[in-house]
C-alpha cells in the first residue's frame, strides 16, 4: 500500500521546545517503519526568534520542505506565529494551538500591534482550531512547559503510530527528572484529543 | 538505520572513514560537525582560532599521514582561502576533506556566497550531497577521492543540508593510518620553481578527475516518464523530485569537475534539459561553456534559498515577483535579558559615538532601540575600519569613532588590526565584548575560555596581555554591568593620542552553570512612565496601557542595567 507523504509543521518561540517536539514526532514516525525527512530554522532559537519545524513522513519524502498549502497539520506554541505560519498548511487543515501570546521586541517597542483575536480569524478562514489555554496547563501541571508534548498528544490521534512508540521516544528524548510529567502531558493531550473528536 | 541531520552524518563519515584529526572554527550551519566528532572515540576535535589555521593544522596532519577534517562556514572558506590554493599544488597525503556549509537565505550570515566557485578557482573537487545519507557516503568518498587523486576535497552543504534530519545507514570505522614525517620538498616546499610543476600536476589531476566524473556513482542518471529532463545536484534535487516526479534526471554528486560526455549524452534529444541549481548559475556556466544546450532559472532564482515551491515556478519559468512584506509583526533575534553587551551599548549611543562593529551577538545592537552599531562587515573588520574612518576623517569628527568586537572575534582576526593601529599611531579606542565565549554559534569555547572542545582545561589566552603585549598602553578592564565606569574610561579615552583597549567583561547570561542574580522590580507608584529603560530594549520590561514598567521576573537576570538607567531610582529589587 502506498501510503501518501504526512507533513506537520511545529512553529512557535526559541525556548518554547518546538524543535524537541519535532525530534520526537521525527523519531516515532521513524520507529514505525516510515521515510522521514525533517527540517528545522534555528539559527538564533536562543535569542528569541521565531523557531519553524518542518516534519515529513510516508512510504518515499524526497523534500524535507513542505510546499506551501500542502502541510497536513499545524502545531502552534504562540498564537502569532500560528497566524503567521498558517499558510504551510492546507486549507481546512487542523491548527494545534496553545492560546499563549510572546509579544515580539517591535511589539514591545511600541512599533507593531499583537494582532488582536487571533483564534477568531484562522477559524473565521476554515481552519479547524484545537487549542489549549496555557493557564489550562498550569493549573493540571503547575506549569505549562510541557505545552509542546501536551500539543503532540493531541496531534497522535491524528496519526496511527502505537502509544508504546510514542513512549519509548519521549522517555529516550526526554531527561529523567521531567519524563513522567511530559508523558502524563502527552497522555492528557490524547485524551482531550479524543474527547474533540 | 537511524536519522541524523547533515551535520551529523558528515561527522559519522568522518568517524567511519578512520579520520584522527577534526579541526575548524565555529559557524552557523557547520558547527555541529566538529561538535559531534568530539563525541567519537579514537581521534581528537578542535576549535581553532580561526579558519586558516584550522586548514594549517589540517595540511600538517595530513602531510604526515593522517585523514583529517577541516569544517568552516562558507565565509570561512575566505579567510582559509590562502593556505587552500597553494594547497591544492602541493596535494595531500592523509586524505584531506574540507566540509564547508553555505547559508542560501541567510537565516544566520553576512552574505549569501556560492562556495562551489572555489573548486573552479582553486582547481578543487567539489561534492554536493542532498540528504543526511549522501552528506556521509559523500564524506567517505571525499577521503577515498582526496588519497587516490593526492588532492583536498571541497564538501559542500547547505543550512537545510546541515541542518535537516534524514535516515542513515550506519557503518563500521577504518582503521586510522599511521603517520610519520616524509620529507618531500619539491612538493611541500612552494617556491616559484616547484610551484610551477605543481601547476602542471593539479591541472593533470582535474582532468584525471573529469574522467573519473564520468562513471562516478555519485553522478546519476534516473529515468523518467514525462519526457522532461532535469540535471540538478544537492538539495535543489530534493526540490525537484517534488515539483517534476516523472522527469529524467541526471543528478550530479560531484559538482566541480564535471562530466563531459555524460551531460552531453544525457542532454541529446530534442528536449532540452533543464539546470536546476541554488544560488550561483554555476553549473550553468560551466556546462554551457562545454558547448551543451541547457535551459535555466531566471536570475531571481539565483537570490535566497529555494524550495518546492520556487523550483516549480523556476521550472515554468515564471517570472518572480519580490513578496510583499508580510502585514504581521516579525519576531527578530534580541540581545537576552541580562545580556551583557546591552550595557556598553547604552553607553556607546549615550556618548553619541560612531561605532565601528563586527560579527557575534553584539551585532544585534545595531536593531532598535538600541541602533548603537554603525557599521559590520566581516569578522574582525570593525578594528581596522575605525583606523581607516579616523585616518581620513576630521579630528573633531574623528574623535567620535570607537570599535566593539567579541572576544572570540578579537581572537580569530581583530588582534591583527588593532597592531595596524599600534603600528600607525592612530589612536582610539577599541572596545572587546569579552562574554567569555563564542556566543552567536552555540557557545563554542575558545583559546580565552580555558577550555578545549574536548573539554581540557587549558591556560587560557589573556586578552589584556595580548593587548598590552602588541603596544597598547592603557588597557582597561571594566565590569559589563558597571555603566558609570564604562563611561569614564570612553570620555577620557577619546581625545588622546595613543590607543586605548577597554576590555568590557562578564559572561553571557545563557553560559551553563551561570548563577541568576534575584530579578529587580518597578515600584509602580515611584515609575514615571518616561520609558528611558525601555530604550535598552531588554526582553524582560514592558509598558502598561498608563506606560509604567513592570519586570518579567522569570525573565530578568538581575543585572540591574535597568536600574542604573532609570532617572527617579524606580526600579529596586
Ligand atoms: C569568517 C567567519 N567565520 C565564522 C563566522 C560565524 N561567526 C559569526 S560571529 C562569530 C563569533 C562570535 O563570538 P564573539 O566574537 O565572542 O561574540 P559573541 O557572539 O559572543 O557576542 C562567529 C564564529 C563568520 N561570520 N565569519
Amino acid at each position: 500500500m502506498k501510503r501518501e507523504t504526512t507533513s506537520v509543521i511545529i512553529v512557535g518561540v526559541g525556548g518554547q521546545g518546538t524543535l524537541l517536539s519535532a525530534g520526537i514526532l521525527s523519531e516515532a514516525a521513524a520507529l514505525s517503519g516510515l521515510e522521514v525527512k525533517s527540517s528545522e530554522v534555528h539559527g538564533m532559537a536562543q535569542r528569541g526568534g521565531s523557531v519553524l519545524s518542518q516534519v515529513r513522513f510516508g512510504e518515499r519524502v524526497y523534500s524535507p520542505l513542505s510546499p506551501a498549502g500542502t502541510g497536513d497539520y499545524l502545531v502552534a506554541l504562540e498564537e502569532l506565529e500560528a497566524l503567521r505560519y498558517r499558510q504551510l498548511i492546507r486549507p481546512k487543515a487542523t491548527i494545534f494551538l496553545q492560546r499563549k501570546r510572546i509579544l515580539p521586541a517591535p511589539v514591545l517597542a511600541g512599533a507593531a500591534v499583537y494582532p488582536p483575536g487571533i483564534e477568531e480569524t484562522l477559524t473565521g478562514e476554515g481552519y479547524r482550531v484545537e487549542g489549549v489555554d496555557e493557564a489550562d496547563l498550569v493549573s493540571r501541571f503547575n506549569t505549562a512547559k510541557p505545552a509542546n508534548i501536551y500539543l503532540l498528544g493531541r496531534l497522535s490521534r491524528h496519526l496511527d503510530f502505537e502509544l508504546t512508540v510514542w513512549k519509548r521516544v519521549i522517555y529516550r528524548y526526554i531527561k529523567e527528572s521531567l519524563r513522567d510529567l511530559n508523558w502524563a502531558a502527552f497522555r492528557l493531550g490524547r485524551e482531550d484529543g479524543n474527547i474533540r473528536k | 538505520m537511524i536519522l541524523l541531520s547533515g551535520n551529523e552524518a558528515v561527522a559519522r563519515g568522518a568517524w567511519e572513514g578512520g579520520v584522527i584529526l577534526g579541526t575548524g572554527y565555529p559557524g552557523t550551519p557547520s558547527s555541529e560537525i566538529l561538535e559531534n566528532l568530539s563525541g567519537y572515540s579514537g581521534l581528537r576535535a578542535q576549535w581553532c582560532p580561526n579558519e586558516k589555521v584550522a586548514l594549517e593544522v589540517g595540511s600538517g596532519a595530513s602531510w604526515a599521514g593522517g585523514r583529517v577534517l577541516v569544517t568552516m562556514k562558507h565565509v570561512g572558506l575566505n579567510v582559509a582561502a590562502d593556505p587552500l590554493f597553494t594547497l591544492a599544488y602541493t596535494g595531500i597525503r592523509g586524505g584531506l576533506v574540507i566540509a564547508v556549509a553555505d547559508d542560501p537565505g541567510l537565516q544566520s550570515s553576512q552574505n549569501e556566497q556560492d562556495s562551489r566557485h572555489y573548486g573552479r578557482a582553486a582547481r578543487l573537487p567539489v561534492l554536493e550531497p542532498s540528504d543526511s545519507a549522501e552528506a556521509k557516503e559523500m564524506t567517505l568518498l571525499g577521503f577515498r577521492l582526496s588519497e587516490q587523486f593526492k588532492i583536498p576535497v571541497i564538501l559542500r552543504l547547505v543550512t537545510r543540508i546541515s541542518h535537516s534530519r534524514t535516515p542513515v545507514f550506519l557503518g563500521r570505522r577504518s582503521k586510522p593510518a599511521s603517520c610519520r614525517i616524509v620529507r618531500d620538498p619539491e612538493r611541500q616546499v612552494m617556491i616559484p620553481k616547484y610551484a610551477a610543476v605543481r601547476h602542471r600536476v593539479l591541472e593533470e589531476k582535474l582532468e584525471e578527475l573529469a574522467l573519473y566524473a564520468e562513471t562516478a556513482p555519485c553522478n546519476r542518471v534516473e529515468p523518467g516518464r514525462s519526457g522532461e529532463k532535469i540535471i540538478t545536484s544537492g538539495i535543489a534535487y530534493q526540490y525537484c523530485r517534488e515539483a517534476a516526479p516523472d522527469a529524467a534526471y541526471l543528478k550530479l554528486g560531484l559538482v566541480y569537475p564535471l562530466p563531459r560526455k555524460l551531460l552531453r549524452k544525457f542532454a541529446r534529444g530534442k528536449d532540452k534539459p533543464f539546470l536546476v541549481e541554488e544560488l550561483d548559475p554555476f553549473l550553468a556556466t560551466e556546462i554551457r561553456a562545454m558547448g551543451i544546450d541547457i535551459r535555466s532559472k531566471r536570475k531571481e532564482y539565483g537570490l535566497g534559498e529555494l524550495n518546492p515551491d520556487r523550483v516549480k515556478n523556476l521550472l515554468a519559468n515564471r517570472a518572480e515577483k519580490v513578496p510583499p512584506p508580510s502585514p504581521l509583526p516579525g519576531r527578530p533575534p534580541v540581545m537576552c535579558a541580562g545580556c551583557p553587551h546591552r550595557g556598553v551599548f547604552w553607553v556607546l549611543k549615550k556618548l553619541k559615538l560612531f561605532v565601528t562593529g563586527d560579527i557575534g551577538c553584539y551585532t544585534l545592537g545595531t536593531l532598535p532601540p538600541l541602533s548603537a552599531l554603525d557599521t559590520c562587515l566581516c569578522m574582525g573588520a570593525g578594528v581596522g575600519q575605525s583606523e581607516g574612518y579616523r585616518r581620513v576623517l576630521p579630528p573633531e569628527e574623528g574623535r567620535k569613532v570607537a570599535a566593539v568586537i567579541g572576544d572570540s572575534t578579537f581572537l580569530h582576526s581583530g588582534v591583527t588590526g588593532l597592531i595596524d593601529i599600534v603600528y600607525n599611531g592612530n589612536g582610539g579606542v577599541v572596545i572587546i565584548l569579552d562574554n567569555r565565549t563564542t556566543a552567536m554559534t552555540g557557545h563554542q569555547h575558545h583559546p580565552a575560555t580555558g577550555q578545549t572542545l574536548m573539554e581540557e582545561a587549558v591556560f587560557p589566552v589573556s586578552l589584556e596581555t595580548v593587548c598590552r603585549g602588541v603596544g597598547v598602553k592603557r588597557v582597561k578592564v571594566i565590569s559589563s554591568y558597571d555603566l558609570p565606569a564604562l563611561e569614564d574610561f570612553l570620555q577620557d579615552s577619546l581625545d588622546r593620542p595613543e590607543p586605548s583597549v577597554l576590555i568590557a567583561r562578564a559572561p553571557c547570561v545563557l553560559l551553563k552553570g551561570l548563577k541568576k542574580k534575584s530579578p529587580y522590580r518597578v515600584e509602580a507608584d515611584k515609575c514615571v512612565a518616561c520609558g528611558l529603560c525601555l530604550k535598552s530594549g531588554c526582553p524582560a520590561l514592558s509598558a502598561g496601557e498608563d506606560g509604567k514598567v513592570s519586570i518579567d521576573p522569570v525573565a530578568c537576570t538581575g543585572c540591574a542595567v535597568c536600574a542604573g538607567i532609570c532617572p527617579v531610582s524606580a526600579i529596586i529589587r
